[in-house]
């Protein structure tokens, strides 16, 4: 396993890559907070500054109505550990280094957990960074509430890394895992969301499986309030952090599995 | 020093037999040429060999299987495609990237750069590598661990006759030093200068293993030439011998089942002058194409494609040698 882990680690550090996304996800982070917290009006006591700095950290994602932007291009660490092997056609020299199939698929799934761990808790630092400059936020830090964010948007995007890693290893296409990072939870997710409500108009509870739709099931981790009342709205009441967060983790951890199987019986 | 023993080695792919029941050995100390027909099944077996595909079948090194080592490259080094790396990856980081996986020392990364003649470009970016340098760094790659043992798919695709010619040295030096060396390759004149032993596959199936001389020498396109005014004389005593001679186009006879010496001796007995008396060995392409069943299909291309003034067939070296 040590040997798969130093491969994967080198592997990791000597792409161009890994720079620019590093570089770009925390610039725009940078940027996208900053201009947040420059265009928000004053906080008044420490509940409002929670909430302030929660839907600034996310980039507005806490409230539901937009993606966490940040976790998008972390997923891509995901999809390039396995889309640069078959791409390139890195995966033959790879599995001949490190012939062991499960400790190459398991160092790859644990480097992707940890560099999404430490850069969606960078992006959440930047984020708190940016609102003390602008608002009196000090005060939210002690706040659990913002800290329940920083933790369950680290516990999605590593998810979602996860998730993007394993669809790389089941299509073996990194153009194809990409678009499927991007389009399953934006564009699948919601269709299916509205078909639900479509045919719930009549008084039926089909809208009720929206609320097990994975990627949404996730956001619900460093959801606020606000998406809360959002959600019902919209037509049912949402799973919580914790029951939203096993729904993914459930999810993640199925299509994990199912690349795993492929990646170990599949020719290379 | 390390044995290749691969046994039952089988392959499908949808149903399709792509490889049968092959089963060969590959001894240290020599560079064993891994021959067969484009599609034959070499590439599928050398990822058999090394766990790559699934299949049937077992391969060992010295006993042990590829997928059951600890630190492989420093026991088995193995090039199967041309160009298998990241385009902006540099030279030396893909390789440090291999050697940290097998406990290797950054500085054999130089080391082997500059035994492929790679010293020059180490900081820079494959992307913008001919097919030969790609080569190149693909056997530093396969010699980083310093192995016993060697698997080349087509190490020869897209060097030039200096990069070939290194290669041989190097492949033979290797093969010197104890180590097995298992290479394939389509350019059967390079190979007869390089393999001492050769495993031949034909249709997935083994056709021939040995000694590449015995393989050579077995081929019936191997006879003794024989120009002679009298042979009226001559021809019955080398029938009464067991020997069959047929008469060529060149106005000489092709002798088969005797020895040079011994029709020279016969002619002698009888008092037939001789003109001419030399054997004609074949060549490995011959005896290749021979084992393999595609001398006919070869003429049958050539003699389709002649009307239209392309191919000959000196262009596949089809000619006999004569020494």
């Amino acid at each position: 396993m040590t040997a798969a882990l130093r491969y994967e680690w080198r592997r990791l550090w000597s792409i161009r890559s890994t720079y620019w996304l590093i570089g770009i996800t925390f610039g725009l982070q940078l940027a996208g907070t900053l201009l947040a917290a420059m265009g928000t009006s004053a906080v008044e006591n420490v509940f409002d500054a929670a909430e302030t700095v929660s839907q600034i950290i996310t980039l507005g994602a806490a409230t539901g109505l937009s993606p966490l932007f940040t976790a998008y291009i972390i997923a891509m660490f995901g999809v390039f550990c396995f889309g640069h092997e078959y791409r390139y056609g890195m995966i033959r020299a790879t599995l001949t280094a490190v012939p062991d199939r499960r400790a190459v698929f398991a160092a790859k799934a644990l480097i992707t957990a940890l560099l999404a761990a430490v850069m969606s808790v960078g992006c959440s630092l930047i984020g708190m960074f940016s609102s003390l400059l602008f608002l009196d936020t000090r005060g939210a830090l002690s706040s659990d509430t913002v800290w329940y964010v920083v933790l369950g948007a680290a516990l999605f995007t590593v998810l979602f890394g996860l998730c993007g890693m394993a669809f790389a290893a089941l299509v073996r296409n990194q153009t194809g895992a990409l678009a499927m990072v991007l389009l399953v939870p934006l564009v699948a997710e919601n269709i299916i969301a509205l078909i639900l409500r479509i045919v719930s108009q009549d008084g039926g509870d089909a809208v009720e499986l929206a609320k097990v739709l994975p990627f949404d099931a996730g956001a619900q981790m460093y959801a606020s309030s606000f998406a809360d009342e959002l959600n019902r709205f919209l037509g049912y009441d949402p799973l919580g952090a914790v029951g939203g967060g096993l729904v993914f983790t459930a999810f993640t951890a199925l299509l994990v599995a199912g690349a795993f199987a492929l990646f170990l019986t599949r020719d290379a | 020093m390390a044995v290749i023993e691969a046994t039952g080695l089988g392959k499908s792919y949808g149903g399709k037999a792509a490889v049968i029941d092959l089963a060969f050995r590959v001894e240290p100390g020599s560079v064993t040429g891994f021959l067969g027909p484009n599609g034959s099944g070499k590439s599928t077996t050398m990822r058999l060999m090394l766990g790559l595909d699934n299949g049937d079948g077992r391969t060992t090194f010295d006993g042990v299987p590829f997928r059951s080592m600890k630190d492989p490259m420093r026991h088995v080094g193995a090039l199967l495609e041309a160009k298998a790396f990241h385009p902006t990856r540099k030279a030396r980081n893909h390789l440090r990237l291999l050697a940290a996986a097998n406990g290797i020392p950054d500085t054999r990364v130089d080391e082997v750069l500059a035994m492929v003649g790679l010293h020059s470009v180490t900081s820079a970016k494959p992307k913008g590598f001919s097919l030969g340098m790609g080569q190149r760094l693909g056997i530093a790659a396969a010699l980083l661990g310093d192995p016993h043992a060697l698997i080349l798919d087509e190490p020869a695709n897209g060097l030039d006759p200096q990069g070939i010619t290194w290669l041989r040295n190097l492949l033979k030096q290797l093969a010197g030093e104890g180590r097995s060396v298992f290479v394939s390759s389509h350019l059967l004149s390079e190979m007869a200068l390089l393999a001492d032993q050769i495993v031949i596959i034909g249709r997935g199936q083994l056709i021939a293993s040995g000694a590449m001389s015995d393989f050579i020498t077995s081929n019936a396109r191997t006879a003794v030439i024989v120009r002679s005014p009298d042979m009226a004389l001559l021809g019955p005593a080398l029938a009464a011998r067991g020997a069959d001679a047929q008469h060529s186009d060149e106005g000489a006879y092709d002798v088969t089942g005797i020895e040079q010496s011994v029709v020279g001796d016969l002619a002698h007995e009888v008092g037939a002058r001789l003109h001419e008396l030399s054997t004609r060995r074949a060549t490995l392409e011959e005896a290749f194409l021979d084992a393999t069943g595609m001398s006919e299909e070869f003429i049958g291309g050539v003699q389709q494609r002649a009307p239209m003034g392309q191919g000959s067939p000196g262009d596949y070296g089809q000619q006999g040698e004569h020494r």
